[in-house]
């Protein structure tokens, strides 16, 4: 088993196979969690220097996009695969918005543990 | 393998030069300074399928987005000269020179070509709605990946200020604002199943999600025991056995 990606169907087999019980449709279903969390968080952020909500505010905002970047990077596929168009349209549109996010969330740590958080050691960003 | 410990002793062996001996003896318990620079370019050059290296890079992924969307370039045009619309800057972007994209320029250009055709087909398709049953025209062109090592990318940047610290972020969440929600639809939606795909690297991420983050191994082991099955034909599971294990 060296396959690059495995596809639904392939891992539903292998589900059904193992008796598990599960679903991999079930994936589909937990974006809406995610969703849900970037939602509230996305509707909390303010920006104030050295305020404490302020930093965890733009943390919890941070974390849940993280999260939804996690979860769309389960469906990444090599371009030679044949894809659902339909799908893939949006979510590979959304993994190249997303690319350079790893990089926005360090630099906002970086800057926030270095000039902010010096006594607050409890708020682990 | 060699690491630069090693290198450095061999070369010491035979070094007579006391200023080069000095200049090494520096780096005694420094050497992971050069460690990193090391590591990164075995990966790079490695012959490898893996992301990290150059040549997978160059064909797997650069090559086959470049046929993708020269491929849809010349279909958008073709329907473009059809309708009678000006398709001149598409025909431009029509080529075959794909060692012009070998570079960190030569891939920034041809981005920049790609994106600036995407909005002439999206700015199109808002003044025409007729063109909107033309499957050809909501094909997106796709931009190439950086090159590796990309001085631009590799640069160590930092904000200077909270101000543009602020600015960044506003303009991440201008830009993702509306992603999130069109997810809902997309993730709600159901599709032909067997072209929708988890990559084997996020394997153990996706049992997660559906197992609740207990059972993390769950798919992996689910494939590792299916595909060691003996009763498998072609490693797919005979259609009556499959049955009677469903009914079960």
């Amino acid at each position: 088993m060296n396959q690059l990606a495995y596809s639904f169907t392939e891992l539903q087999e292998a589900l059904d196979a193992g008796e598990s019980g599960s679903s991999i449709t079930d994936l589909f279903g937990k974006y809406a969690e995610l969703h849900a969390a970037y939602a509230a968080a996305d509707g909390n952020v303010f920006y104030k220097e050295y305020d404490r909500k302020s930093i965890a505010s733009l943390k919890n905002y941070l974390d849940a996009v993280n999260a939804i970047a996690r979860f769309i990077k389960i469906f990444a596929v090599p371009e030679v695969y044949a894809k659902d168009e339909g799908f893939y349209g949006i979510v590979d549109g959304a993994a190249d918005k997303l690319r350079d996010f790893d990089l926005l969330y360090n630099m906002v740590r970086n800057y926030i543990t270095k000039n902010h958080i010096k006594e607050q050691s409890s708020l682990n960003f | 393998m060699a690491t630069p410990v090693s290198i450095i002793k061999e070369i010491l062996k035979t070094e007579t030069d006391p200023e080069n001996i000095a200049a090494l003896n520096k780096l005694n318990g420094y050497t992971y300074i050069i460690f990193d620079y090391v590591s990164t370019r075995m990966l790079t050059y490695s012959a490898d399928a893996k992301a990290t290296s150059l040549a997978y890079r160059l064909v797997d992924e650069n090559y086959l987005r470049f046929y993708q969307d020269i491929s849809a370039a010349a279909e958008i045009s073709a329907v473009l000269e059809e309708a009678g619309f000006d398709n001149a800057e598409v025909e431009a972007f029509i080529r075959t020179d794909y060692n012009t994209c070998l570079t960190s320029e030569g891939i920034a250009s041809f981005n920049a070509a790609a994106g600036s055709i995407n909005q002439f087909v999206n700015v199109l398709l808002q003044q025409n709605p007729v063109l909107e049953s033309e499957p050809a025209l909501r094909r997106h062109l796709q931009p190439l990946y950086k090159m590796l090592l990309d001085e631009a990318e590799s640069k160590i940047i930092k904000f200077e200020d909270y101000g543009q610290l602020r600015d960044a972020v506003e303009n991440f969440r201008r830009n993702f604002q509306d992603l999130p929600q069109s997810l809902i639809d997309i993730f709600a939606g159901r599709y032909d199943y067997s072209k929708i795909y988890v990559g084997y690297k996020y394997l153990n991420e996706a049992s997660s999600q559906i197992a609740g983050g207990y059972n993390w191994k769950l798919l992996e082991n689910a494939l590792e025991d299916f595909y060691s099955k003996p009763y498998l034909v072609n490693g797919k599971m005979p259609v009556k056995y499959k049955t009677v294990v469903n009914k079960k």
